[in-house]
């Protein structure tokens, strides 16, 4: 079934055409990785989808509703953690439980708060505040968050990018055990700039080609879960899967030979 | 000449010797310094030029000092604690029990000074208790009662006035060129207008203390929520935020450092406005104190109204810096001034 879908949006600040002749489908449940280099439209395509920019022609729809404004039913995860400074991570997650779960009282919601902030390996760290945090415990709080929302679709915008490896490999793995668990399972639509990072975590690949940023090519990932981080690197089909994925690029680096900013990736 | 080097030498190393036992002893300074004081208190005898005095208040302060601080010397051989507080404070009061010294020194002891100009402390101090009570219940009283109207009136104000225009481009529009041209006019210019327009004087001089905290507050009120980074409106919007909970989650607090800074400066300009206000119109208060001795040329009691007045807006500006460190826990380390 059919959650999300993009009804060939456009985008442009001014003259500058940032995505164009957009459209896409993403299923109840998928787990969607946008694939992109930087500079390429990817916040720019969340930003639209969370509602807090319309597109310049096209339309978006969520459960068959036209996107006009945030909503809590669309959670999202920003690039830079946006916790906000002057609250406690407990207060910052139970800012989203009071949302999602308005009927508890104030002590019930910082409880709540709290279970989240366990899940994502916060529990001690609760009563700290930002400032107290390094950039992993922080982007685990942001995650927190946007968990606590219950939101069905998650909108993650590069989350680990400014993780150190260890960090990251930890945090995909506790993002995809969460999702795998929760019955019945959210819609992820998660942007990266890594292709490994996006082997390992999609249902399926979206390439998103810059200047302006188009579907340049999509590919569904078949692997069964859990996926090996060697597999990734060695196994056949996913060496078959990174080919088909850098081939995108390559194409459309022959078609406009003079900028070839999607060979970044 | 070669033995008068070496001697010299010698000399210097003996005393630079002394230096450093100094320093080994440190907690030992203030008692030494109040020491001197003592005895030199004891051994010189008076100038004339200073008039005498009922009661022999120097000696009792520096007695009481003394015995203030040999305690805590004798304390912090026994409390960790106390020994590092005392290990801090102590160059500083040494240099305090040092300057009082001098100024001892230079008008009752030697009538250095013009007596009428530059009482000794004894007489200083005799002013302070003989009107304690005065200075205290009705002058500070009166100044407290002024003040508090005046500083919350306009803080309040100043707040509200500063959120409007921070959240509202209409009061925007309207508000902002009025605090442009109204702010910056100091309030003690208004004194010849408020004084003839107001009914009484309390409550024109609560109206200019008010002037002068409201400006400051504001403009950094506004600038403050003017100055909130986007983003966090819009993670509190993707939150499911609605706009009074985007005002008072996300800028206020967000505004809270540019706030106090606002605070800060309304009081300090308060503080000139309610001196001002007592000295020209008012008539009574701390302010007014002192103008009316001076007036009378008894020039100790002066003193002692200064150092009640210093005594209170330290205490207010240093409870103003606890708030702001409870207020803005969550910024500690990120922003000092
Ligand atoms: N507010 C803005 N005004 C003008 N151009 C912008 C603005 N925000 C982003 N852009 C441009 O849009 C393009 C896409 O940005 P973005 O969506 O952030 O890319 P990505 O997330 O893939 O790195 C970039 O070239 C950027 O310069
Ligand atoms: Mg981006």
């Amino acid at each position: 079934m059919t959650t999300l879908r993009l009804a060939d949006i456009t985008f442009a600040y001014g003259d500058r055409v940032i995505l164009e002749h957009l459209s896409l489908t993403v299923a109840d449940g998928e787990f969607l990785v946008v694939l992109g280099a930087s500079g390429g439209g990817k916040t720019t395509l969340l930003r639209l989808i969370a509602g807090l920019a319309a597109p310049t022609t096209g339309q978006i729809f969520f459960a068959d509703e036209e996107v006009r404004a945030p909503s809590p039913q669309r959670g999202i995860v920003f690039q830079d953690y946006a916790l906000f400074p002057w609250y406690s991570l407990r207060d910052n997650v139970a800012l989203a439980v009071a949302k999602s779960e308005p009927r508890l009282s104030r002590r019930e919601r910082r409880e709540r708060a709290a279970e989240y902030l366990r899940a994502v390996g916060l529990g001690d760290a609760a009563a700290k505040y930002p400032h107290e945090l390094s950039g992993g415990m922080r982007q685990r709080g942001a995650l927190a968050r946007t968990l606590a929302l219950g939101s069905p679709l998650l909108l993650l915008d590069e989350p680990f990018g400014a993780l150190d490896p260890h960090n990251r490999a930890r945090l995909q793995n506790l993002l995809l055990e969460i999702w795998r668990a929760a019955t019945p399972r959210r819609t992820v639509i998660f942007v990266t700039h890594d292709i490994d990072e996006a082997l390992l975590l999609g249902d399926r690949i979206i390439a998103l080609g810059s200047n302006p940023g188009r579907i340049i090519g999509e590919i569904k990932i078949d692997a069964p879960r859990p996926r090996s981080r060697e597999d990734i690197i060695t196994a056949e089909n996913f060496r078959s899967y990174r080919a088909a994925i850098q081939a995108c690029y390559c194409r459309r680096d022959d078609d406009e030979a003079v900028d070839g900013d999607g060979g970044g990736i | 000449m070669n033995l008068f080097i070496t001697k010299t030498m010698r000399y210097l190393a003996t005393a630079w010797a002394a230096v450093k036992e100094l320093r080994r002893v440190k907690l030992w300074w203030v008692p030494m310094t109040i020491g001197i004081a003592i005895l030199l208190e004891l051994l010189l005898s008076n100038h004339d030029s200073q008039p005498a005095t009922k009661y022999a208040y120097y000696r009792y302060l520096v007695f009481i000092a003394l015995a203030f601080f040999l305690t805590l010397a004798v304390g912090a051989k026994f409390f960790p604690r106390w020994r590092e507080k005392l290990l801090h404070i102590s160059a500083f009061y040494t240099a305090v029990f040092l300057a009082l010294n001098i100024y001892h020194l230079a008008t009752q002891k030697f009538g250095l000074l013009p007596a009428l100009f530059f009482p000794s402390p004894g007489r200083i101090l005799e002013a302070l208790v003989v009107d304690f009570r005065y200075l205290i219940v009705d002058c500070l009283g009166s100044s407290a009662k002024l003040l508090a109207w005046g500083y919350f009136t306009g803080a309040i104000a100043g707040f509200f006035t500063g959120i409007a225009v921070g959240f509202n481009k209409t009061a925007a529009y309207w508000v902002n060129p009025l605090t442009r041209i109204i702010g910056p006019i100091p309030p003690t210019a208004w004194i010849p207008i408020v004084l003839v327009a107001f009914p009484t004087t309390f409550s024109g001089g609560a109206f200019l203390i008010a002037l002068a905290v409201w400006f400051p507050a504001a403009v950094m009120t506004g600038s403050g929520i003017a100055n909130v980074p986007n983003a966090y409106f819009e993670v509190s919007s993707t939150l499911g935020a609605s706009r009074w909970r985007q005002i008072f989650y996300v800028g206020i607090p967000a505004a809270m450092p540019s706030i106090f800074i606002g605070l800060f400066t309304g009081t300090c300009s308060s503080f000139i406005t309610l001196m001002t206000a007592e000295m020209l119109g008012v008539k009574n208060g701390i302010g007014w104190y002192v103008n009316w001795q001076r007036e009378m040329l008894s020039y100790a009691n002066v003193y002692a109204g200064l150092i009640i007045i210093a005594i209170t807006f330290y205490l207010l500006i240093t409870l103003l810096f606890r708030l702001r460190d409870v207020v803005l826990v969550w910024q500690k380390g990120v922003i000092k001034w």
